[in-house]
């Protein structure tokens, strides 16, 4: 499992749709069939994937300040660009916090 | 690790970091993004958030977080992307039929900037293309 000094969130109330967080860190952020982005937790960083998009069973996680996804350690440069580049501004990079994780439920 | 003073900036709520001591030695900077460069810069300069905000049309909350992440230490230096990832994503909402004013309400940008974004990309390809056909010949 890849370390992880970081955790990233996006507030959906906020995100314009563009794409550009994909675009620029594809193992960390993910479209929803609604046409907003969200989080999620990559099987080659973490062992398993989580989607952080509200949906039902194992895989998926909440969305919103709940759907709190780890950061790879790697993929710090790419989610810091992402967030810079936010049109929405709704990119939220926190630092890791074993209690939020916790809370998350997943 | 993360210094322990960047974790209460991340906090929203967090006072107004203001004038930040920030370096006049350029190399200390050069594994930052040069929108990092230039918010450490202006706020080095004594420029006020809000007016760094208003320079760089983000909100002035975003600018202390940017400020912020600044701290955050990096494995590597930023990526240079070509073409800009704001490139990629207006060639292919274009490509998939979404017209420049649309694509601009994405974007918080006017349609008129969206055809600017469009034209440099096709630019910038066009110019790639120029160069690797001349290595080609060389
Ligand atoms: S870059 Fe921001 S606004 Fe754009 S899709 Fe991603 S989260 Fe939403």
């Amino acid at each position: 499992m890849d370390a992880t000094k970081l955790m990233v969130w996006i507030d959906q109330d906020l995100c314009t749709g563009d794409g550009i967080c994909e675009e620029i860190a594809p193992d960390v952020f993910e479209a929803r069939d609604d046409g907003l982005w969200v989080v999620k937790e990559s099987a080659n960083h973490f062992g398993t994937a989580i989607v952080f998009d509200a949906g039902e069973g194992p895989g998926h996680g909440p969305e919103g300040s709940r759907g709190v996804a780890r950061v790879p350690d790697s993929q710090i440069e790419d989610v810091i660009e992402a967030a810079e580049e936010c049109p929405g501004e709704c990119i939220m990079i926190e630092p890791y916090d074993a209690q939020i994780m916790a809370d998350r439920g997943v | 690790m993360i210094p322990e003073a960047a974790g209460t900036l991340f906090q929203p709520s967090a006072p107004r970091v203001g004038r930040v001591e920030a370096t006049k030695n350029w190399s200390l900077m050069e594994h930052l993004r040069p929108i990092e460069r230039c918010v450490l810069s202006m706020s080095a300069e004594g420029v006020e958030i809000d007016e760094i905000a208003k320079r760089i049309r983000k909100t002035p909350d975003r600018v202390e977080s940017i400020i912020a992440w600044t701290d955050i230490p990096r494995s590597r230096p930023a990526t240079r992307r070509s073409p800009s990832p704001v490139e990629s994503r207006v060639l292919a909402l274009l490509a998939d039929g979404e017209t420049h004013e649309r694509i601009g309400r994405r974007f918080r940008r006017s349609a008129r900037y969206i055809r600017q974004v469009e034209g440099l990309a096709h630019y910038r390809q066009g110019t790639e293309i120029l160069s690797r056909n001349r290595d080609g010949m060389d």
